[in-house]
């Protein structure tokens, strides 16, 4: 019994370094620690001890297991998760940007009214040029399922918050765009597929799929981009990756009870390949170009600002970060212009590039 | 290094163990006194330097006293290895507390103050400050003869599982067992591990997990406690401070046990005490032994007057609770339980012998260890004031992991008063050649306990963003 228990001890050395068992990685985001060389300063001060056990955890052979084990129970029995910033609701949801959404806080007034009308200025300028600009606004899982939410979040956000006051806004100004929140509260159980996953931040594969066509039938009667797509669904078991982010950032050892779990496939047939477009969104914008939805649609030279601040390629890939004082030069190669933001992040409209274009 | 770490949990004490069991019998302490001399250089690397120095002076100054014939050449020793010993402790520990209240004596005079910054106070000053006077005043007593090497000596003073938080153990306790040739059998190293295991879950799935949650809510502003926290904060302490520090001792013992050592028991199930001088005699068991053996009865015990008495009684409290650390909340934590002890001799034990009497002694405690938590006695005040305006508001938010942990805690703490359970469990040879389904009940029990109090260990502070960046 001693010798199991010794053995218990000594376990970790077949994860690693040995690597006789192979266990998993820990998702989510997270830094290992530095490991300090040695010197004399360091080691007398304690900063070397202090920096090595902090090392050793993340070295240690069963820290990926233990930290599992841990985290499940917590979430088990406790109702607490281990990821940052996220809450868990009721029935097993579990959000995020909660602060964003469900705020009493909102715009100035003033402030708002300023960006509206640069907005418009902007738009009809490129709508003089032949060029379209639409502001989409993704849908968020703390207002598509706000009945989930934890307790203590619920409160009547409505009337205040960025996202119904920017709703209101562009309503009241006459300016078209398109919300998928309302979409997802209306249509949310008619789907097949969730709109949202229990473990997910963003909405789910299937349903930017649907958006995405959605968004294709609005150019289509719209503007002179007809795009025609078509759909397919397969029910799986095991869903996409960014569907159930923070169910895999919790790092459970069970996954989160959920029923309704598809991908989707579509193809498209576009007469604006010629087209170039320049995306500016958040991460929901992922969910098409991943996918490469925007890539099968519009000419390669296309470009995404990812929160304004970096320029990628259609496909997410990195090419430098944005030049906010030459945006009006570097924007007019550009022929349709998308901006899409989540609710949460409503509270900063389309990151400055409105404002950077106006100057 | 502390034992709930992976560095000591999963390298260090599996490394020492090997080596230890591999050693033939004569190198046996060798390899204890360089796995203490490396335990306490990772921790404190500067006060090895002190420790040795201090250690290897009171070797030289014990043996003096010992070969002296003159009563006076022994007390001269005496006195040089007492001023040495409490001279550091003071100068770490004490130093500071003491000028820093003699500047805001002086700042109230309107003169410039002293000024002095803050010393760091070397890990486990405090006992081993204490075993080493055990040592110097037991030989000067001629009660035990000295160690005949050095090299025990300061394997008896750096023995790393009772180096940093004890029990602190006489030498007379002690020094046999170094000297002698150990042997351990293999329910003395299964009892051993199973008894660490144990003091391990005190410490990392009761204490720790309490501690979390008693620190947020003494976060919280003054207004949003109400006396549901406040309760909730006191008896969660008074939790956590016993699961920490009785578990520290348990696997202090576990270790020793596993390698031949025996050491005494530093905790009783203290809080099912009918009194306060009854949880004197069960908690920090060690301490109140050294004060009654080395402070209270040189000072006079109970043989002179009921007040001198008195006197000493509370003079040994205060100064007792000095010892756990310089502040004045500390003082008047000491001065508090004294108080109590002093009420119980003069009239209140004959009241307390019911058996709800623990309600009374838990109930003071537990007062008492508010105190003994905030430095600020402004802190302590708007607790007790929280704790008994009856004020209900629901803003705070109690988890469901804290209350049943304190409920755990609870019960365990309570357990012992249901004897039949452990009379069995505490005599190792009863309970191992007569039960053996218990053992492996036991066992069991023990290695989920393991898996858990490592997860606890190790997933607490994973809490990863979701991606890099959103």
């Amino acid at each position: 019994m001693f010798g199991f228990l010794m053995l218990c001890l000594l376990l970790h050395v077949a994860f690693k370094p040995l690597n006789i068992i192979k266990d998993k990685d820990l998702s989510g985001y997270y830094s290992v620690p530095a490991n300090l060389e040695w010197n004399l300063e360091d080691y007398f001060s304690g900063k070397y001890q202090d920096s090595s056990e902090k090392y050793i955890n993340y070295q240690y052979g069963l820290f990926p297991g233990f930290t599992r084990i841990h985290h499940q129970i917590e979430y088990s029995f406790f109702n607490r998760i281990h990821v940052k910033d996220v809450h868990i609701g009721q029935n097993g949801y579990l959000y995020r940007y909660c602060v964003g959404c469900i705020t009493t806080r909102t715009f100035d007034s003033l402030n708002l009214e300023k960006y509206l009308n640069k907005y418009l200025v902007i738009q009809d300028s490129l709508k003089a040029c032949g060029k379209n600009m639409v502001w989409l606004i993704a849908p968020d899982k703390n207002i598509v399922f706000s009945e989930y939410l934890p307790l203590a979040l619920k409160h009547d956000a409505e009337v205040y918050s960025y996202y119904w006051t920017l709703q209101k806004a562009f309503k009241r100004k006459g300016i078209e765009f398109i919300d998928f929140n309302e979409l997802a509260f209306r249509e949310k159980n008619k789907y097949p597929y969730e709109v949202f996953n229990k473990g997910g931040v963003h909405w789910t594969n299937a349903y930017a799929t649907r958006c995405f066509d959605s968004l294709s039938v609005y150019l289509s009667l719209k503007t002179n981009i007809k795009i025609k797509n078509t759909i397919s669904l397969k029910k799986v078991e095991n869903p996409w990756g960014p569907d159930i982010d923070m169910e895999e950032a919790a790092n459970l050892l069970l996954p989160l009870q959920q029923d309704k779990l598809f991908l989707a496939d579509m193809i498209s047939e576009s007469n604006s390949k010629s087209k170039k477009l320049l995306l500016i969104g958040d991460s929901f914008a992922h969910s098409w170009t991943w996918t490469k939805y925007f890539t099968n649609c519009f000419h390669p030279k296309s470009k995404f600002l990812y929160y304004n601040r970096e320029v990628n390629t259609l496909e997410n890939t990195f090419i430098r970060n944005v030049d906010h004082k030459n945006t009006r030069k570097t924007s007019s190669e550009f022929d349709t212009f998308i901006i899409i933001f989540n609710a949460a992040n409503a509270e900063y409209l389309d990151y400055g590039f409105v404002d950077d274009l106006y100057k | 290094m502390v034992f709930s770490s992976t560095l000591f949990l999963f390298y260090f004490l599996p490394l020492f163990l090997i080596l230890y069991y591999l050693s033939p019998a004569k190198f046996k302490n060798h390899i204890l006194l360089l796995a203490s001399i490396v335990f306490y250089s990772w921790g404190g690397p500067i006060f090895i330097f002190v420790i040795l120095a201090t250690t290897a002076l009171d070797y030289i100054l014990v043996k003096q006293i010992e070969k002296s014939d003159s009563q006076k050449r022994k007390k001269t020793f005496l006195y040089i290895s007492l001023s040495v010993n409490l001279g550091i402790l003071f100068a770490f520990k004490y130093l500071y507390f003491f000028t820093d209240n003699i500047d805001q004596l002086l700042g109230t005079a309107g003169i410039a103050p002293i000024g002095m910054n803050k010393l760091i106070l070397p890990i486990g000053l405090s006992f081993f400050t204490f075993e080493s006077l055990t040592y110097v005043i037991d030989v000067y007593r001629g009660h035990y003869k000295s160690l005949n090497s050095f090299r025990n000596y300061l394997t008896y003073i750096l023995m790393f599982p009772k180096l940093i938080a004890g029990p602190i153990i006489p030498y007379n306790k002690i020094g046999w067992q170094i000297e002698s040739e150990r042997k351990t059998t293999a329910e003395m190293r299964l009892s051993g591990f199973l008894r660490f295991i144990f003091g391990l879950s005190k410490k990392v799935l009761i204490a720790n997990v309490l501690g979390e949650t008693v620190e947020e809510l003494y976060k919280l502003e003054p207004g949003n406690i109400d006396t549901v926290a406040a309760w909730a904060m006191s008896i969660g302490y008074t939790m956590q401070l016993y699961f920490d520090f009785s578990g520290y001792s348990d696997m202090a013992i576990g270790i020793c046990k596993m390698i031949g050592i025996s050491i005494p028991e530093n905790f009783n199930f203290p809080y099912i005490s009918k009194s306060i001088t009854e949880f004197w005699r069960r908690w920090h068991i060690s301490l109140g032994n050294w004060m009654r053996n080395y402070l209270y009865i040189p000072l006079g015990g109970s043989k002179g007057s009921v007040s001198r008495t008195y006197l000493n009684l509370w003079l040994v409290f205060i100064i007792s609770g000095f010892w756990h650390g310089a502040g004045w909340n500390f003082i008047l934590w000491g001065a508090f339980n004294g108080l109590f002890l002093m009420i119980e001799r003069l009239f209140l034990n004959k009241y307390l012998k019911g058996n709800l009497s623990f309600i009374y002694t838990f109930f003071i405690v537990n007062i008492g260890w508010v105190l003994f938590r905030n430095e600020d006695m402004s802190v302590s005040l708007m607790i007790y004031q929280k704790m008994f305006s009856f004020n209900f508001i629901d803003v705070h938010s109690i988890d469901v992991r804290f209350v049943f942990v304190l409920i755990c805690a609870l019960f365990f703490s309570f357990s012992g008063m249901f004897k039949s359970f452990y009379q069995s469990t505490q005599n190792d040879e009863l309970f191992f050649v007569e039960s053996k389904w218990r053992l492996n009940c036991l066992f069991a029990f023990s290695v989920v306990l393991f898996v858990l109090s490592s997860s606890y260990l190790l997933g607490q502070d994973f809490n990863p963003f979701i991606y890099f960046r959103f």
